[in-house]
């Protein structure tokens, strides 16, 4: 009852509380929602927007959209823009994206605003770092220039303050003319100073001069109807062309090579299509023309050789150059008519020698064809053409008392074969014995000759040579056993030779010259590249080992470090043995083609080879055959070789490689014109010389390595420094110092002022004083009473080295005039010297010397001790044993047999502590850093205006004058110097 | 046939006029002046050792100053003029050759922080603890008329040093911020802030002039560009930086002198390691300026000594010190490269000659070469013992001395430490780091 009650209370309530009752309902209400921030209104106008005022989207629900205005407007026509344009902006709306958060976007701006910075202050370098190296420096920098008023402005100043009305008036009108109102407008626009205008008029001036000077010239050009005068200029252009490519060629081989390659395009298109022949259209009319009008006809000659031009092949040489070479090659000819061996051969010898040796070979193949099979012939012939070539080259050393020799040889290399077909170890080494002694043969001709012909006279038997060698490829098979001791002494052999070699080359300087010879024409493009050196080419030539530098410096590989030749060049000696047989194979090659018979070529080619033997000549016969398998294995490649050496290798290491490949080469063809009979021999040799190339292929692989490990750490180093450089913002500037000189950087010495160190010093300097009057005391001469008059003769002559100055000595011409002159003033010193001795005085201070610097034994006896017998008696071996130490023996003085010479051994402590123990910072040698100090400043040595020169200050600054801070003006140099401006 | 004549011309051998000197016909025939090597080493050391008998460079001493010498102001025209500031807040004009105060006033309540040519001359602006920045006429002001800045603008916060831009009506004040003023305008044009820290020097970039540096209590360098970007870089170091100059040839290089006994030399654009380390005094460098050639600069510090460096070198070139000379404040190189000044604690201002052998005045012609010669002898035998001894041989006070003998132990001690480190540790875990890098913490972009 009391619930119901209650319930009828509430509703009692509840009809009591009606609004009551809503407003608590609207609060439990509102319970639910979040409390939101009042959307922002806008009150006043303020620049500054907070950024809490932006409202947040829900905000946005009452506000009025644009869509809803837009609504307004309707699918009406007219409304149609404007719909299409609120559409497409409705379409591109987008909501912009989160500002960065405030330290990141700072951050940004920073690092930007550094960036610019950087490039801004970037733009100084160059300034600073030439003031930096500049030898000297004036400041202030910019100078002000000093200009004078001249007469016409202060007349002109004058005429502005005294004017006649009249005047006045003229200058109005004058002013106010609309043409010069243009100008001053002008003016003001594009305001230059004085100096901008005078500049920019002179430059004008300059360009219309040029382009009337050129119009004028090439309507003269064009004027001249001279067909002669068109061609000299046609051939003028090419020849240019040509000596242009020339230039490229040694400056840029590869644009060379590119441009060649062009003109051999246009070459094959030329003689591809039919232009510029007489087969065309407009050709055919004027050929029909032609019979009556002469101008058409010369027109379709022109065309002719025009196109004969254009399919032309290319020279690479001028033939100039080749004209200068023969004649160099002629004048080094010596025409001694007394010596047979240089004696000029006339064609008909040289055919004759020719024909013999084909005639020899031809016999020879047939005699081999029959022992042989098929496929030796083929390589037989081969080798005949080889050997032809060979005596083609050698025929013009070839001389009359040797058309003797070949005969001898023949039989020799019959014997030779003969030999061959025993196959028996015995045999072979009696052809060797045979072979020596045929060698020795001309070489005592040679001795017997004179030094003058000795090069000439040795040619023989370098002939001989590679005979013997064109024999030993017959005989290979024999003597390979024999050659297999040798062989592992072949590198060394042929490294010590050419060693030798490189030390005798200056003495034989016509050797070189020839060897030249043969080196230029092995490698034409090389000639092309110093046609006018060939002394400096011969002296780099000289020995074959500089070639590899030479062909890589060629080939533009200059990082390889050539300084360290000697090392190199001993590592790749067994190729340069190959390279030398190329060479003369080359030669042999190249003359042949060209057929130019200049008589020191052959003998160059000899040389070469005689230059070897040359070395071992005096132990020929022991030595000989150590030797010979050096020898035959380079003739035996010059001889079966049938390559072409292309001068430019693109790559040292693919040079090699090519040469390896190249001796490979030879084997296969040695190995095809072998003996099929001997064909176990031929295995065996096939071992030997694979073991051989194998040999070598690692040697040369291992230095290949090392010159590109070394080219690699170059190329890194540098690369490492590009990576420096690029962090250095643009390209270095940095320049390199002009005058170095010793750049200390180094502590002060400091001291105490004043006490601290005194008593320490002042006792050392107590000692030192001690010291030095004691050293006095001791040095003190003897008392004057014991003065021996005879001694002060033998004074000490203290010798300046230097000469008497001619103006003392009378010069030359003194000397030529009286030569009698001389021995009087020879028999006046005499007299004066005539009562001293001074020979035997000179002696006796040698032996002075001598005593004293030898080392005394030390006697460590005590002065009494064990002399109970008294004093003066002879003391016992015992004691001398026990108590003098001996010194050991001392290396004998470097004046011992010198008779009239005194050697100071020891140095001189004083100076020591002049002297600089460590390279001073700039210098990286020593040599630079003496070479510095020994080149005197003083103007006691050197005149006034060097002197000055060197002596110049580094920074100089005027007392009382302000040195300001640079400006920009420094910086871009706009103001050129004229001519004539104040 | 040669006939053989006396000839004799008098003007080979006879002087033009009486002061002529004599004419002695020269023949440069090596052979007949031997030993050039060490005759000219004789004259090197001759020369060197007369340079240490005349190298005298106290020039005079300017007192006046009734507190210590806080800050001096550089006359961009006027050598003969030179302003000082002190801690009592008074600024006196000095006429240098008649070594004379011209005009003193007292221009701020506390010490005087900085003081700042403008570009003309005709006047210089002077801060203050006061918190104030006042503008004053160089001239003398005329009959009857007072002492008065021209201009006075009141900061906000507390300033610590002034610097004007080289061109325009422009200037730098530090403190709490870095503020950029205009002349005619009362409020900063702009407020620089990076980091709360405040800045004790500012200094405008004389040649690339927008650029602004800075140095902060955080052991910072602040770099600043005015034109609308504000800082740019930050490089912390191991200890404040006390002062900093800009070379005024070199529009990139910076010098700083810091608390740790050394002065700093940094690229602008490479600021992760300094160029150059120079080191040589004993105690914290508080001052510097570059000689307008931009080839030297001057410190002093509390090690009571000026020490002159050559750019690019790490050791002094030189070092003046007197008896009675305290702390140094701040330092000046006048603009004709001749002169060196420095204020100090004890309230003078002391001249010195920049290089302390050079005779001032006009030289002879023949002097002048004398003199040109014996440098280069100089330089060229300078790396040869006897001479660099004796050209580096330098008196010191006793304190310098022994600081000097401490701080080596004390390096020899950290060295040997460090070796020891290396040695006992895994190899790679104590890395080697070059004295450059070692002093610097930080680069913050």
């Amino acid at each position: 009852m009391e619930d119901i009650d209650a319930v009828c209370s509430d509703n009692s309530d509840h009809e009591i509380n009606e609004v009551q009752h809503s407003s608590l309902l609207d609060a439990v209400s509102q319970l639910d929602i979040k409390q939101r921030v009042k959307p922002p209104s806008r009150k006043e106008s303020s620049f500054q927007v907070s950024e809490f005022h932006l409202g947040k989207n829900d905000a946005n629900r009452h506000a009025v959209l644009i869509r809803n205005l837009t609504k307004s407007l309707g699918q009406q026509g007219s409304h149609a823009v404007i719909t299409k344009q609120l559409r497409s902006i409705h379409r591109k709306a987008k909501t912009l994206p989160r500002p960065l958060e405030k330290p990141v976007a700072a951050r940004i701006q920073r690092s930007v605003g550094f960036r610019n910075a950087k490039i801004q202050l970037g733009r100084w370098d160059a300034v600073v770092y030439s003031n930096r190296v500049a030898d000297q420096l004036s400041f202030p920098l910019k100078q002000s220039t000093v200009s004078f008023q001249t007469t016409n402005d202060f007349i002109s100043k004058l005429k502005s303050q005294t004017r006649t009305p009249l005047e006045q008036q003229m200058d109005e009108i004058l002013n106010n003319s609309p043409a010069v109102q243009e100008e001053r407008k002008e003016e003001e626009e594009y305001q230059l100073s004085l100096a901008e205008m005078r500049e920019r008029r002179r430059e004008m001036a300059k360009l219309r001069a040029q382009q009337s000077y050129m119009a004028s010239k090439a309507s003269r050009q064009k004027k001249i109807k001279s067909k002669k005068y068109h061609r000299i200029l046609r051939r003028e252009r090419i020849r240019q062309q040509l000596k242009d490519f020339e230039v490229l060629q040694k400056t840029d081989p590869e644009a060379a090579l590119q441009q060649l390659e062009q003109l051999e395009r246009t070459r094959a298109e030329e003689r591809m299509s039919l232009r510029h022949r007489s087969t065309g259209q407009w050709a055919r009319n004027k050929a029909v023309r032609a019979k009556y009008d002469e101008e058409s006809r010369q027109e379709l000659a022109q065309q002719l050789a025009v196109s004969r031009e254009l399919t032309q092949k290319i020279q690479v040489e001028s033939s100039s150059d080749e004209e200068v070479e023969e004649e160099n090659c002629e004048n080094r000819i010596p025409t001694n008519n007394d010596n047979p061996w240089i004696a000029p051969k006339t064609t008909s010898e040289v055919d004759e020698f020719v024909s013999e040796y084909r005639k020899y070979w031809e016999e020879h193949n047939k005699k081999s064809s029959v022992e042989t099979s098929s496929t030796n012939e083929i390589a037989a012939h081969n080798k005949v053409e080889d050997v032809r070539e060979v005596g083609s080259d050698v025929r013009k050393g070839h001389t009359q008392n040797h058309e003797t020799a070949p005969g001898d040889k023949n039989i020799k290399e019959e014997d030779l074969m003969g030999s061959c077909s025993l196959e028996s170890v015995n045999t072979t080494d009696k052809n060797n014995e045979d072979i020596c002694i045929d060698t020795d043969i001309p070489v005592k001709e040679g001795q017997k000759c004179t030094d003058a012909v000795y090069n000439s006279t040795e040619t023989p038997a370098a002939q001989h040579s590679t005979f013997e060698e064109v024999s030993s490829t017959e005989g290979q098979s024999e003597r390979k056993p024999n050659e297999e001791n040798d062989t592992a002494e072949w590198i060394n052999n042929s490294t010590e030779i050419l060693s030798k070699e490189e030390r005798l080359s200056p003495k034989k300087l016509k050797s070189t010259g020839e060897e030249l010879n043969s080196n230029t024409l092995v490698h034409p493009q090389m000639k092309n590249v110093s046609p006018s050196k060939p002394k400096s080419m011969a002296e780099q030539e000289d020995d074959g080992t500089k070639i590899i530098p030479k062909w890589i410096s060629l080939n533009k590989h200059k990082q390889v470090n050539i300084s360290s030749g000697v090392h190199q060049k001993r590592n790749i000696s067994p190729n340069k043995q190959e390279n030398i047989t190329e060479e003369v194979n080359n030669n042999i090659m190249i003359q042949l083609k060209r057929k130019k018979l200049s008589e020191k070529k052959p003998n160059a080619t000899a040389e070469q080879v005689n230059s070897k033997k040359k070395k071992t000549k005096s132990s020929f016969n022991t030595d000989g055959d150590k030797f010979e398998p050096l020898e035959c294995h380079s003739t035996l490649i010059a001889t079966t070789n049938s390559w072409v050496v292309t001068p430019i290798v693109p790559e040292m290491g693919k040079m090699v490689d090519y040469n390896i490949s190249e001796g490979k080469s030879n084997k296969q063809n040695k190995r095809n014109s072998t003996d099929k009979s001997t064909k176990k021999k031929e295995v065996k040799i096939g071992k030997l010389f694979d073991d051989m190339q194998e040999k070598l292929k690692e040697k040369v692989d291992k230095k290949l390595k090392k010159l590109k490990s070394e080219m690699n750490i170059k190329d890194k180093d540098k690369a490492e420094d590009t990576n420096t450089e690029s962090d250095n913002e643009g390209p270095s500037l940095k320049l390199k110092q002009v005058n170095v000189q010793a750049n200390m950087d180094e502590e002060l010495v400091e001291q105490p002022h004043d006490g601290l160190q005194e008593t320490e010093s002042s006792n050392m300097n107590l000692n030192k004083i001690v010291a030095e009057s004691r050293l006095e005391e001791e040095q003190q001469e003897p008392p004057a009473d014991n003065i021996d008059p005879n001694k002060f003769i033998a004074m000490k002559p203290k010798h300046l080295q230097t000469e008497l100055p001619d103006i003392v000595t009378g010069g030359d011409e003194a000397i030529d005039d009286n030569e009698d002159d001389s021995t009087e003033r020879q028999m006046t010193i005499t007299e004066a010297f005539a009562e001293d001795d001074v020979v035997a005085e000179f002696r006796k201070e040698k032996e002075e010397v001598t005593d004293k610097s030898q080392p005394k034994s030390i006697d460590l006896s005590l002065p009494g001790w064990g002399e109970w017998g008294g004093k003066n008696l002879p003391v016992s071996s015992r004691k001398k044993r026990r108590f003098i130490i001996k010194f050991p023996a001392v290396a004998p003085r470097k004046d011992t047999n010198k008779g009239n010479v005194i050697i100071n051994e020891e140095k001189n402590n004083k100076v020591v502590s002049h002297q600089v123990s460590e390279l001073p910072f700039p210098f990286t040698s020593v040599k630079d850093f003496e070479a510095s100090i020994r080149a005197p400043i003083g103007n006691t040595w050197i005149p006034e205006t060097a002197h000055r020169k060197l002596t110049k200050p580094s920074v100089i600054t005027k007392l009382g004058t302000i040195i300001k801070p640079m400006d920009e003006d420094m910086l871009v140099n706009k103001e050129k110097k004229v001519k004539g401006m104040p | 046939m040669k006939v053989k004549v006396l000839c004799r011309n008098p003007d080979y051998y006879l002087r033009e006029t009486k002061r002529d000197i004599y004419k002695v016909p020269r023949n440069y025939e090596p052979s007949l002046h031997p030993f050039e090597g060490l005759r000219e080493y004789t004259r090197a050391l001759n020369a060197v050792k007369l340079e240490r008998v005349f190298a005298k460079p106290f020039v005079g001493n300017l007192d006046g100053h009734q507190d210590g010498v806080s800050c001096f102001g550089k006359h961009p025209q006027r050598l003969s003029l030179l302003v000082s500031g002190s801690y009592d807040g008074e600024v006196r004009l000095w006429d240098l050759p008649q070594q004379k105060c011209v005009r003193n006033f007292r221009a701020h309540d506390g010490f005087v922080r900085g003081i700042a040519f403008l570009p003309d001359g005709q006047q210089f602006v002077t801060v203050g603890d006061d918190k104030t920045i006042k503008m004053w006429k160089t001239d003398l002001p005329d009959w009857g008329e007072e002492e008065e800045p021209t201009n006075t603008y009141i900061s906000k916060s507390v300033i610590m040093g002034v610097s004007h831009h080289q061109k325009e009506p422009m200037f730098a004040t530090c403190g709490e911020l870095c503020q950029v003023w205009e002349e005619d305008r009362n409020e900063p044009i702009r407020t620089f802030q990076w980091g709360v820290d405040s800045l004790h020097d500012v200094s405008f970039n004389p040649i690339e002039t927008n650029l602004l540096a800075a140095c902060a209590s955080d052991r910072s360098i602040i770099l600043y560009d005015t034109r609308d970007i504000g800082p740019i870089r930050k490089v912390i170091m191991t200890l404040r930086s006390n002062r900093l100059c800009w070379n005024p040839m070199e529009a990139f290089i910076f010098t700083c002198a810091n608390e740790d006994y050394n002065l700093y030399t940094f690229d602008t654009r490479k600021l992760k390691q300094p160029l150059q380390v120079h080191m040589d005094h004993v105690s914290a460098v508080t001052a510097i300026d570059y000689a307008p050639t931009g080839k030297e600069f001057v410190s002093g510090g509390y090690d009571k000594s000026l020490r002159i460096f050559e750019h690019g070198k790490s050791h002094s070139r030189d070092i003046y010190h007197t008896k009675r000379m305290q702390r140094l404040t701040c330092v000046l190189w006048s603009m004709d490269n001749k002169y060196i000044l420095c204020g100090s604690d004890e309230m003078n201002i002391r001249m010195w000659k920049a290089r302390s052998a050079e005779k001032l005045g006009v030289l002879r012609p023949r002097e002048k070469t004398a003199l040109n010669y014996s440098e280069a002898l100089k330089r060229k035998f300078g790396s040869h013992p006897q001479i660099s001894r004796i050209a580096r041989h330098r008196q010191v006070p006793k304190h310098v001395y022994h600081a000097q003998k401490e701080l080596r132990t004390i390096k020899l001690k950290q060295k040997r430490k460090e070796a020891n480190r290396r040695a006992h540790s895994k190899p790679g875990t104590v890395p080697f780091l070059s004295e450059k890098k070692k002093h610097i913490v930080e680069e913050q972009e």
